[in-house]
């Protein structure tokens, strides 16, 4: 069951120019961004160079590809719930002999592969270097699983918010809130003691940033998932809501 | 009537589901920090970059392994800067290594006291304490962190005394002839090197273990030659950098110890390939197998060498020499013009021997003396000190010299990262591959999805 909604939720997802608009004009600003850094790398001396290019690479490629992920994410995700209450596609498929379970894992793992491209454009770009330039893979495979991580998250919250409003628009409007706190709550940090850095924890920045650097920790792996179910599971006892009602 | 009780009651009917829903979120986001919080006190990490640039290198790790006491590091810091969040990331790393360390963090200008007591003047600085013993660092690297880890892990430091006074190569000298940054690169091994001028002390003391003499300007008075040579009868080792020309005053001290140099200096015509201005330079760059040679690959160049001829006196022993290049020999003319060697005039083939390295055994001591003769002294000099082997030969010298002291190996110092050359082949490639070919892909992917749903209609 949860093969074919999310093949049907895949499908009707290739067919809209949304996916595909999102993917050609984030590669074109990646480019961008590659090209820039690239040209600035092959221009400095011996003692400029502080990282490796690898390294200069990853952290400005990945950490923007995140932004763009943060951004598609919700708009991928406001078509799956949000949409579907007003144009009554829901109603068909939660009288459906399905679980609600079911549902919105098969959504939620739709989402998953269709924001995966996204994910490997960076890499995709750095395939380009192949030949001229010595690589460190690890580091980019690392960044690359925590870039896809991140997005898993991004459109767990996108789903969420998805399922609070028949609007979509609203919806895309509520994800982009949550996304925002999450991305700036890190900056409360100095309202709390130095040990007990709760809110430099909740923000997703700083976990993202050690994958980029190349280093794969067992509590950022830890934080993407937990809260990749966080709010999976309010998006579930919302639909659940729905149904009582 | 409606009783107040009712009124609530429909209140809290109205509202029942939001309560109970925001009550299950704030138990779940309760539980989600929970776990998170229980993760991160059993964190593990995974370094997947191929330089492992997330893990402590080899060297430090040893010099780690040696740790027996708990280790104790200030951070003289605010700990909410940047600067003390990017040295607690490397510390990190160390924690992660030796999970006895123990690091805390102090505002220098919370506790101006303790930072003074720590001689602390900038922000910062490490203080690192271990056994009773102490340390301040001015910089903080992995190199310099290691380094001072390994000097407190030995009690004591041996001295190495540097001959001065009569126009010696400085140790602590910032010309280009000078050895300022071997007397660095000895002062972070743990070794006290101190210049010593025998004019004013009659005799090398004795807690010196080795002596570093290099070519003098004026010949020295005969009182300190003896000075010399009777550090030498004493079992002192010795590292004597020599230069072409007359032996100034040191005479004495090579026929002590049955030395013979060859005339004048080492040249290598192919010397020029590798880098080099000059064919003046003798490169070794096949090294014996050898106790000393060990680990040594790089080609060491020893710009203006003299050779020598390999005899000793009777008593010592030649324990092993480095030769420059096969193609390499003695020219004792002029060195302008082409060069080509003339055996009439005693000009000898290579590989000639450049560095040579004695041993013997006195008969009151276990110990075997070791001394090393190498015929130049601009190998190790500021100028020519980071040239490809010369660090790590003049390294490899001291610590067989310094055998027995248990000399730590530190880190490489950090190298500049690769750099990336492009032609405009290349650029023009990756310029077509990143804005035409990948949003290429994109363009056609979407349009052909729209015939093929135009054609399923």
């Amino acid at each position: 069951m949860i093969g074919t909604i999310a093949a049907r939720e895949i499908r009707s997802g290739l067919v809209t120019p949304l996916l595909w608009v999102l993917l050609g004009v984030g590669q074109v600003v990646l480019a961008w961004i590659f090209l820039q850094v690239v040209e600035d790398f092959s221009a400095l001396d011996a003692g400029e160079r502080p990282a490796s290019l690898t390294q200069e690479l990853c952290l400005n490629l990945f950490g923007f590809a995140a932004v763009l992920a943060m951004f598609a994410a919700p708009l991928l995700a406001m078509r799956m719930l949000s949409a579907e209450f007003r144009d009554g596609g829901y109603d068909l498929l939660a009288a459906a002999p399905a679980r609600l379970i079911e549902i919105l894992l098969g959504k939620f793992i739709a989402l998953a592969i269709l924001i995966t491209p996204l994910c490997l454009l960076p890499a995709a770009n750095l395939a380009l270097l192949s030949g001229t330039a010595t690589l460190d893979l690890g580091q980019v495979a690392a960044a690359t699983l925590g870039l896809w991580l991140a997005a898993l998250f991004f459109g767990a919250i996108g789903l969420q918010a998805s399922s609070l409003t028949e609007q979509p628009g609203a919806a895309v409007l509520i994800a982009f809130g949550l996304l925002l706190l999450f991305s700036i709550i890190g900056r409360a940090e100095s309202l709390t003691a130095q040990t007990l850095s709760l809110f430099g924890w909740l923000s997703w920045n700083e976990h993202l940033f050690r994958f980029l650097l190349g280093a794969v920790r067992l509590s950022d792996l830890a934080y993407f998932l937990l809260f990749t179910g966080f709010f999976l599971a309010l998006a579930h006892r919302h639909l659940a809501n729905r149904r009582l009602q | 009537m409606k009783t107040r009780a009712q009124a609530i009651r429909v209140l809290v009917h109205r509202f029942e589901r939001a309560l109970a829903d925001t009550l299950f979120a704030l138990l779940l986001l309760g539980c989600v920090v929970a776990a998170g919080w229980l993760v991160a006190r059993h964190d593990r990490i995974w370094d997947w970059t191929q330089s492992e640039s997330h893990r402590l290198t080899r060297e430090s790790r040893a010099i780690l392994e040696r740790l027996e006491a708990p280790l104790r590091l200030t951070v003289f810091a605010d700990p909410q800067t940047p600067l003390a969040r990017m040295i607690g990331q490397l510390l990190e790393r160390y924690a992660h290594e030796y999970p006895e360390l123990e690091i805390r963090y102090l505002d220098p200008r919370r506790f101006p006291e303790q930072a003074r007591e720590a001689e602390v003047s900038l922000q910062g600085q490490i203080l690192l304490e271990y056994r009773g013993r102490r340390e301040t660092l001015a910089e903080v690297g992995e190199r310099s962190i290691s380094a001072a880890i390994a000097r407190l892990i030995r009690p004591r430091h041996a001295w190495v005394a540097i001959i001065e006074g009569h126009g010696e190569r400085a140790i602590a000298g910032e010309r280009d002839t000078d050895l300022g940054r071997l007397g660095r690169e000895l002062l972070e091994l743990g070794l006290i090197a101190r210049p010593l001028d025998l004019a004013t002390t009659s005799a090398v003391p004795d807690n010196t273990r080795l002596v570093v003499l290099s070519q003098p300007r004026l010949p020295p008075f005969p009182g300190e030659i003896e000075a010399l040579i009777d550090f030498l009868d004493r079992g002192g080792h010795l590292l004597w950098l020599m230069d072409p020309g007359p032996p100034s005053g040191l005479e004495p001290l090579l026929e002590h110890l049955g030395l013979a140099a060859l005339p004048g200096q080492v040249v290598d015509p192919e010397a020029e390939r590798l880098g080099f201005g000059t064919t003046a330079v003798a490169v070794i760059d096949d090294y014996a197998p050898h106790p000393l040679t060990e680990g040594l690959t790089a080609p060491a160049l020893l710009p203006g060498a003299l050779a020598f001829e390999t005899q000793v006196a009777p008593g010592w022993a030649l324990a092993t020499y480095l030769t420059s290049r096969a193609e390499s020999w003695n020219e004792t003319g002029t060195l302008s013009g082409p060069l080509t060697r003339d055996e009439v005039i005693g000009e000898r083939a290579g590989p000639l021997p450049v560095v040579l390295a004695l041993t013997r055994t006195l008969p009151e001591s276990e110990r075997e003396q070791r001394l090393v003769v190498v015929g130049d002294g601009d190998f190790l000099s500021n100028a020519q000190f980071g040239l490809q082997g010369n660090r790590a030969l003049g390294l490899a010298l001291l610590r067989w010299l310094s055998e027995g002291e248990d000399l730590p190996e530190l880190p490489p110092p950090p190298t500049a990262a690769e750099p990336l050359e492009l032609d405009e082949r290349h650029r023009t490639l990756i310029g077509l591959g990143a804005l035409v070919l990948l949003p290429g892909v994109f363009l056609i992917g979407g349009l052909g999805m729209r015939w093929s749903r135009w054609r399923g209609r």
